[in-house]
């Protein structure tokens, strides 16, 4: 039963590093040998010209800062809006507070693309269309509501008791969220953070939209480019994957369990 | 170029700031005399009417009037509760956050049902631009979706059913793996789990973008792996890239393949939580290993296994990362398109933006009626478990 367990287990595990391997290899093979069908993983005379031809002839360095301003404006403006709104909502019966959840999770649901349309048109008018700011408002869509929903999810469980003993004591309402409630939610600020950050981090179809200089590009649409339809360019798109990959997915896996313990919280509780 | 963009930028910035010092001042003399004694509901009335007018005045269009609108509600808002105190610090806090919202979503939601209503496409675009009118064609463009395709083929009603089918295979096929790994993982020691589960987690830590156009690659007709295989075990290559049937089952493999993990990740905290004494209590009794697992293990997973499939089911629903980027490049066919792609696709590669905005709030309504079911089964399930 166990060696069942196993076996399965390790097939599986296969299956699921597969793509990563596939694409170290490739990023390792010589020009000639990028259309070869040859099944092995790692090819026979690896060469690191392909890394080189990321680093110095492509713009991934470009792209990579451009993701990481984006991005980082993207969450941090999102979580400082998201923080006070989400105590609002979670300590307060005020009038029109069930409609405002009601919007909240509507936005949750509806697909990024819905509200791409009519934004394309209001950052066109706006002239913000090939912007950062523009991609920053095209992402705040998403990345806002769904900041205030998690972490209304944790000021659910913080208990009323605490805030109401720094009242007792003399500090005002606000003061008491300041200095009380916030400093004990930083980690979940830090977990609302670091999700808007690998969404934006990660998402193509929306920057595709806006960005079109390719100097603006972030990394997706960069990658992107040179993945084209399968030229000459094929190493290139790998060997810059495996660039961008590793250190994304050592993040992930570093602060998954942490992660995941916030998703669940604003998730099941929300 | 660029600096005429910035000087237009900033006038814009200026005017608007201008339309709203002015008509928040005008707004303010209006409630102080209101004030005076008169009912709430009336003054939020006169709040909101006023601002209608003077925003449709100083912005010149809808726009600015339903802007005006809702400083006016706002308004009426702040200084009744402000006033009294009671909801004073919930108001403060949120009024950054909900001026947002409201810019970030609810215009553009009021802005995709006015397009809905418009005539507005690649020819009548420079005109609007220009400064015309949007137009107003009635339910023509709802009745367009309905009745012609919205890519070139596939009819509305076949790509609704293929939508149904890829959200119903890829949430299954999710749901049902997730739950074998997860029960595999809880058989294997402690050290042997974590290895394993930090490996199946992968596709979930790689970036997408790069997971699908990898996957992509191995799809190729005749330099992917996928043919290679087949080809070595004797099979003819399968044309990944261009036959309708095999391009819909590449984006469901690789869709599946991305899926897992989460479903996997759900089940293991939800199967770890499930109390020992539980199954040692039944074993005592003479349950046998089915017994328990559909009497003990199933019942105490619905809690947790319910809201992840509901968010499963919007995520696939509304999943157009795979979808495009397998499908959408040059060359590119709608074989595998859903309808969330293929309105990505009619806006932005076909530019039939009014159509667009009709099919996008028949998909909405479509899923709004999906989640309003699946909460009905859901929430009477949850009742069956209480009970």
């Amino acid at each position: 039963m166990k060696l069942v367990a196993h076996l399965l287990l390790t097939l599986a595990s296969m299956l699921s590093v597969f793509p990563l391997l596939r694409m170290i290899g490739i990023s390792l093979r010589t020009r000639d040998q990028i259309f070869s069908t040859d099944l092995s993983l790692i090819p026979q005379d690896a060469s690191w010209r392909s890394y080189a031809i990321v680093f110095f002839e492509t713009d991934l360095g470009t792209w990579l800062l451009n993701s990481l301003l984006i991005t980082s404006i993207t969450a941090v403006v999102g979580v400082s809006l998201a923080a006070t709104a989400a105590y609002a909502l979670s300590r307060y019966r005020f009038p029109g507070r069930r409609g405002m959840l009601w919007i909240l999770l509507a936005t949750q649901m509806m697909p990024a693309v819905m509200l791409l349309l009519p934004l394309y048109f209001l950052l066109q008018r706006a002239n913000l269309m090939n912007t950062f700011a523009g991609v920053v408002i095209a992402y705040s869509v998403t990345a806002l509501p769904f900041s205030i929903w998690l972490l209304k999810g944790y000021f659910d469980t913080v208990p009323r008791s605490i805030a109401e003993a720094a009242w007792v004591d003399g500090v005002t309402e606000m003061g008491s969220f300041w200095r009380v409630i916030l400093p004990l939610s930083v980690p979940s600020l830090a977990i609302a953070f670091l999700f808007s950050m690998t969404q934006a981090w990660n998402e193509y179809i929306v920057a595709r939209v806006i960005l079109q200089d390719s100097a603006l590009f972030t990394w997706p649409l960069g990658i992107f480019e040179l993945q084209g339809d399968f030229d000459a360019k094929w190493g290139a798109f790998a060997a810059a994957s495996v660039v961008v990959t590793i250190p994304v997915m050592t993040v992930f896996l570093i602060s998954s369990r942490w992660l995941l313990s916030g998703l669940t919280l604003g998730g099941v509780k929300g | 170029m660029f600096t005429g963009l910035q000087q237009s930028m900033a006038g814009q910035i200026v005017g608007l700031v201008l339309a709203l010092v002015i008509a928040v001042a005008c707004i303010e003399a209006l409630a102080a005399w209101a004030l005076l004694g008169f009912q709430t509901r009336l003054f939020t009335a006169l709040n909101v009417g006023a601002g209608a007018v003077l925003g449709w005045a100083v912005a010149s269009g809808w726009r600015g009037a339903l802007g005006g609108m809702l400083c006016g509600l706002g308004f009426s808002w702040i200084s009744r509760y402000g006033i009294r105190g009671r909801w004073r610090t919930a108001i403060l806090f949120l009024a950054p956050s909900a001026c947002a919202v409201f810019l970030l979503v609810i215009v553009p939601v009021l802005f995709e049902l006015r397009l809905a209503f418009a005539d507005l496409n690649l020819y009548t675009i420079r005109r609007w631009l220009g400064g015309g009118s949007l137009g107003f064609v009635g339910l023509d463009n709802f009745v367009a979706v309905l009745k012609t395709p919205p890519l070139q083929t596939a009819s509305f009603l076949e790509m609704l059913w293929r939508t149904l089918v890829w959200t119903g295979v890829n949430v299954v096929a999710h749901a049902l793996c997730g739950l074998g790994l997860a029960l595999l993982l809880t058989r294997v020691g402690a050290m042997g789990r974590g290895i394993y589960r930090t490996l199946l987690i992968i596709p979930w830590a790689m970036p997408q973008v790069i997971a699908v156009l990898t996957w992509r690659g191995e799809f190729h007709p005749s330099f992917g792996y996928v043919n290679s295989v087949l080809g070595a075990l004797g099979f003819e290559g399968v044309n990944w890239w261009s036959d309708p049937l095999p391009v819909f089952l590449s984006c469901c493999i690789v869709n599946i393949w991305l899926g897992i993990p989460f479903m996997m990740v759900v089940f293991l905290g939800g199967l770890q939580n499930i109390p020992r004494s539980l199954y040692e209590a039944a074993s005592m009794d003479g349950a046998g290993s089915w017994y328990r697992f559909w009497h003990i293990t199933l019942p105490l997973l619905k809690p947790v296994a319910l809201p992840a499939i509901t968010l499963g089911v919007i995520w696939t629903f509304n999943n157009i990362n795979v979808i495009y980027l397998m499908t959408g490049q040059n060359g590119g066919n709608e074989y595998a398109d859903i309808l969330v792609s293929a309105l990505y696709k009619s806006a932005f590669s076909y530019s039939r933006y009014s159509y667009s905005a009709a099919f996008a709030v028949v998909i909405l309504l479509i899923l709004l009626g999906l989640t309003w079911t699946m909460h009905r089964l859901a929430g009477t399930d949850a009742q069956e478990v209480r009970a």
